[in-house]
């Protein structure tokens, strides 16, 4: 079943956070503005990425990029073994105080899903 | 490790669930502490709980704070209930409060209760939920999860049966504690 990008019924926050014993995964809580803007990012991004006329390019680390680039990275790829792990999981830990610590955020994550819960 | 959050709605929660004790005191009322004014307070305790609670989950509807939950292994904890109802309720049912030791007991013996249930996350169990029909199950993550969540979580649905590997989407009423939407 494909993800229906225009009934997104549900989106949750979360960060990767530099912890004393490591990375932490978990979510925190946000408010309906917060999701909001979330769900017009994801629109805008998918939009972008899906303009016609230029292909998207496949990242590569040793390459330069500028600041918004269109590019993507291969499922089966090395390098998205960690986004895999992180799609896969379920039922991440809530942490309210996720985001007290700016300077410990290694990154942010958004779980999106439709009306059928896909 | 991290602080839980809802650390004072959490008590209150824990407060709602003793309010049929609450009402019953009121009608009883005691001799110790006699007039309006105690029959006030237990009025007090059995209500103004219960509508923070029904205020958290209307917050929690309004603000859409909702997480899909995974299934790996369900445990409905009726026996939870009996637990609560029989070893904690009861005793407190059958106590007379008409003199003073008799009404101080019984009050630090409430406060010790009310302390492990807030401490070990009880807060699920009340009444108000039972009379809108929800089975309370308390749900183990699976530990094959790389970076998932190991905390064991409650959830309050109407299903009798949760099977494996089904999502569920809930309302946060705390960090361990779910209502489904």
């Amino acid at each position: 079943m494909s993800f229906n990008y225009n009934a997104i019924r549900s989106v949750e926050f979360g960060v990767c956070i530099d912890a004393d014993d490591g990375e932490k995964y978990c979510i925190v809580p946000s408010e309906k503005s917060v999701q909001d803007a979330l769900k017009d990012m994801f629109v805008d991004t998918l939009a972008e990425l899906r303009k016609d006329g230029t292909a998207l390019v496949e990242f590569s680390p040793s390459e330069k990029y500028g600041s918004n680039e269109r590019l993507f990275l291969p499922l089966d790829s090395e390098l998205s073994a960690k986004h895999r792990v992180v799609y896969e999981t379920a039922n991440f830990g809530i942490d309210t105080h996720g985001l007290d610590e700016p300077d410990r955020l290694i990154c942010y994550f958004a779980i999106f899903r439709d009306r059928e819960g896909v | 490790m991290h602080k839980e959050g809802f650390q004072v709605t959490r008590m209150l929660m824990v407060l709602s669930s003793m309010a049929p004790l609450f009402l019953l005191w009121a009608v009883r009322g005691s001799k110790y502490a006699p007039g309006l004014n105690f029959i006030l307070g237990c009025l007090c305790f059995a209500t103004v709980p219960t509508l923070i609670l029904l205020w958290r989950i209307r917050i929690a509807k309004r603000m859409n704070d909702c997480l899909t939950k995974v299934v790996h292994h369900a445990d409905d904890h009726r026996d939870h209930i009996l637990v609560y109802l029989f070893a904690n309720m009861l005793p407190f049912f059958t106590s007379t409060l008409d003199d003073g030791r008799e009404f101080f007991s019984t009050l630090l013996a409430l406060c010790f209760i009310l302390f492990l249930f807030w401490h070990l996350n009880m807060h699920y169990m009340n009444i108000l939920f039972a009379l809108k029909g929800y089975h309370v199950f308390t749900i183990t993550p699976n530990p094959a999860d790389q970076l998932g969540s190991k905390s064991s979580f409650v959830i309050l649905t109407k299903r009798v049966v949760l099977l494996e590997g089904e999502p569920i989407e809930a309302y946060r009423l705390s960090d361990t504690v779910f209502i489904e939407k």
